[in-house]
């Protein structure tokens, strides 16, 4: 509008004001993270059918993953959403030091669970559970064997998608941390901030239900 | 733009996830039966609704984004209810065991290449009596 005696740098020339700006910036994440949503739940979809027709033999595979491995990364997740939740406030209050280490923080933390990934791989390697030509079923040999197998398909495709989006957030965080560092954010503008948290927390709420589906499921 | 900080509301929230976290554990360990899914299943959602309301500020969001936040569940909502419509109703719809249809699926495959290759009528039917008479 052209009644704005003094503009925001941060304006770009179609949008009315800054509130407008940001909210479109909303709007577009959300639409993204809905198509997120849909492919998640696609997966989702395909296993919640696997589990039904094979229940007693994933009960089973289930048992095979680590739970305080799967726990400890659930607790490593979920405090990074609240190290990124904290950089956003940091931004919105101008504050540029807690901005920076927040950021930091949530991209350590992030290191720390694709750290720990790694380290469950490498023993479903070592324990011939990756599916393939090397599989081997050394658990009870009740049911189908194939469903066993089927079981860590869907253990790799999903954890392996949700990980290749953690390592797209690592770009993302270290982008938004030379940003920082370059001071191009305020108070007055940190959308990129805020919409790359909401990424983030995206990520951590398809591991809330990732881990109750893969570790969790007969513990008892 | 006057911001009042999150961090007390963020750290509670914080908190009760991680809470929630030893109650999906806790849940899971324990012989709960029929319920233990239904009681997992409410937890995550739950943790699910803390996350996007509080971390991601749907709760202070405008009504447009509001909806575009939460529109993607009732579509997840329509793929599963039509999945398990179709695959939870086979049993009832389609009584014939699997076996029989793939031998019937055989049959009518073998009929057709038959007729395909401008066999006579007696030939097909006498190898269609055939596969029927072995099961």
């Amino acid at each position: 509008m052209s009644s704005h005696a003094a503009q925001s740098p941060h304006l770009r020339h179609q949008f009315d004001d800054l509130q407008q700006q940001r909210t479109s910036a909303a709007l577009g994440m959300w639409t993204f993270l809905i198509t997120e949503v849909m492919l998640f739940g696609g997966v989702f979809a395909s296993y919640a059918l696997y589990r039904y027709w094979y229940y007693p033999e994933w009960d089973l595979a289930s048992r095979q993953l680590d739970l305080w491995l799967g726990g400890f990364n659930t607790f490593v997740l979920l405090t990074s959403s609240l190290t990124m939740a904290f950089a956003v406030d940091a931004a919105a209050n101008g504050n540029q030091k807690a901005l920076q280490r927040n950021i930091l923080l949530t991209l350590l933390l992030g290191f720390v669970f694709v750290g720990v990934k790694v380290v469950e791989y490498s023993a479903k390697f070592e324990h011939h559970l990756v599916p393939g030509q090397y599989f081997e079923w050394h658990g009870d040999p009740v049911g189908d064997m194939g469903a066993f197998e089927l079981f860590f398909v869907f253990y790799f495709i999903m954890t392996g998608i949700h990980a290749f989006h953690m390592l797209i957030a690592f770009g993302l965080l270290i982008t938004l941390y030379i940003q920082a560092r370059l001071g191009k954010f305020s108070a007055e503008y940190y959308t990129p901030v805020e919409m790359i948290g909401l990424y983030w927390h995206l990520v951590d709420i398809v591991w809330v239900f990732l881990f109750p589906l893969l570790y969790l499921i007969d513990r008892n | 733009m006057a911001h009042h900080s999150h961090v007390k509301s963020y750290l509670a929230v914080y908190f009760t996830l991680l809470l929630l976290v030893v109650a999906t554990v806790a849940v899971a360990m324990i012989p709960l039966g029929p319920l233990a899914f239904p009681i997992a299943f409410g937890i995550a959602v739950f943790k699910t609704l803390l996350i996007m309301l509080i971390f991601m500020h749907v709760k202070d969001e405008s009504n447009l984004v509001k909806i575009f936040a939460f529109v993607a569940f009732p579509w997840l909502g329509i793929l599963f209810c039509f999945m398990f419509a179709d695959y939870l109703t086979r049993d009832v719809s389609m009584p014939i065991e699997r076996e029989q249809q793939r031998a019937i699926a055989i049959e009518s495959v073998m009929k057709a290449r038959e007729h395909g290759h401008g066999a006579s009528d007696h030939g097909a039917s006498g190898h269609g009596s055939d596969s029927h008479g072995s099961h």
